[in-house]
């Protein structure tokens, strides 16, 4: 290992940045879940690396079983997004505030 | 404490890949297209797949792969074209909003914050062997994942199996759900002579307008239609 890992986990701290910004800035609710993805493999970055460093294997496991959680969050979130689009709503973050307290 | 790394190869690749990451990323938030934001993150997992593999983890590269950019945005890619030439999908990339430099500062700072406290931390020296599991399988190797499942994480792989089947379930009620009023619409219009079809229409279109009408009125603030975006931004 010739790179330190310490370059991986700060790219994590930088993509995880980069994805709060979209889920706070855009209003497409597609984009939105874009963003939350792209915090999730942030979080899965930091997370082999740290394994990788230990020469341990939790974190592996950990990773994978975010993949797992992510993939049914997609399926969840899009569901969510064409029955609002069967509905003929628009998929505008601002728009959709019918739980807004 | 960050040291300045010295075999330039690897350096190299890792940089190489850290850009891209970085370049996919900032594409998916923001480019005005959603079709464009998922072929950014594309960029993003495959850059990601092979820091993976950089860290010695086949398994995970190969899950990253096949789930992410294999399926996830597969499955984005395919709502995107079905949900089609929807005009609130492009344009409006970016909340007009006073909120919105709010937003930047905050994700900024985090992002310092996160730095700030990695600069700082005093890392552990990463092994240079690799250690092998119980029964003697090779770090990262599809084998070793499944000895580690299958003894130590036995209840989080069951959990997980769990919340995909949840989650199949979640999915396709959803989709029922969504499609409720759309086929009620056309078992309608089946039934009905051409005039009578449109006046149907109609009145489904004013039913949705007025109830509309009636949310915005009942005090949602923050409402994009024209005139109070123009006051707002």
């Amino acid at each position: 290992m010739t790179v330190d890992p310490v370059w991986f986990v700060a790219l994590s701290a930088v993509l995880f940045a980069i994805g709060a910004a979209g889920v706070l800035v855009r209003r497409n609710a597609l984009v939105v879940l874009l963003s939350i993805e792209i915090m999730l493999n942030a979080g899965n970055l930091a997370l082999v690396g740290f394994s990788r460093v230990h020469g341990a294997h939790d974190g592996q496991v950990f990773a994978i079983t975010v993949m797992a959680i992510a993939a049914s969050e997609v399926v969840v979130g899009l569901g969510i997004v064409v029955a609002l689009s069967h509905m003929r709503r628009e998929l505008d973050t601002d728009e959709l505030a019918e739980l807004h307290g | 404490m960050i040291d300045v790394p010295g075999a330039p190869f690897e350096v190299l690749l890792f940089g190489l890949f850290a850009l891209l990451a970085i370049f996919g990323a900032i594409r998916v938030v923001t480019a005005s297209d959603p079709f464009i934001s998922a072929l950014s993150l594309l960029f993003n997992f495959v850059s990601l797949g092979v820091l993976y593999l950089m860290l010695d983890q086949p398994f995970v590269a190969l899950a990253q792969i096949l789930v992410y950019a294999g399926a996830v945005v597969v499955l984005f890619l395919f709502v995107i074209a079905y949900l089609g030439d929807r005009r609130e999908l492009a344009g409006d990339a970016v909340r007009a909003r006073m909120l919105t430099p709010f937003a930047i500062v905050g994700s900024l700072a985090l992002g310092a914050m996160l730095m700030g406290v990695i600069i700082a931390a005093k890392f552990p020296s990463t092994l240079d062997e690799l250690p092998k599991t119980k029964a003697g399988f090779t770090f990262g190797s599809p084998r070793a994942i499944g000895e580690i499942f299958l003894t130590d994480y036995v209840l989080a792989f069951e959990v997980t199996s769990l919340v995909l089947l949840v989650a199949v379930i979640g999915g396709i009620v959803l989709g029922l759900t969504g499609r409720a009023r759309h086929d009620r619409l056309r078992k309608l219009m089946q039934t009905r002579s051409a005039d009578q079809q449109k006046k149907l229409v109609e009145q489904e279109e004013r039913e949705l307008k007025d109830r509309r009408r009636a949310q915005r009125a009942g005090g949602v603030t923050g409402s994009s239609t024209g005139t109070t975006k123009e006051t707002t931004s």
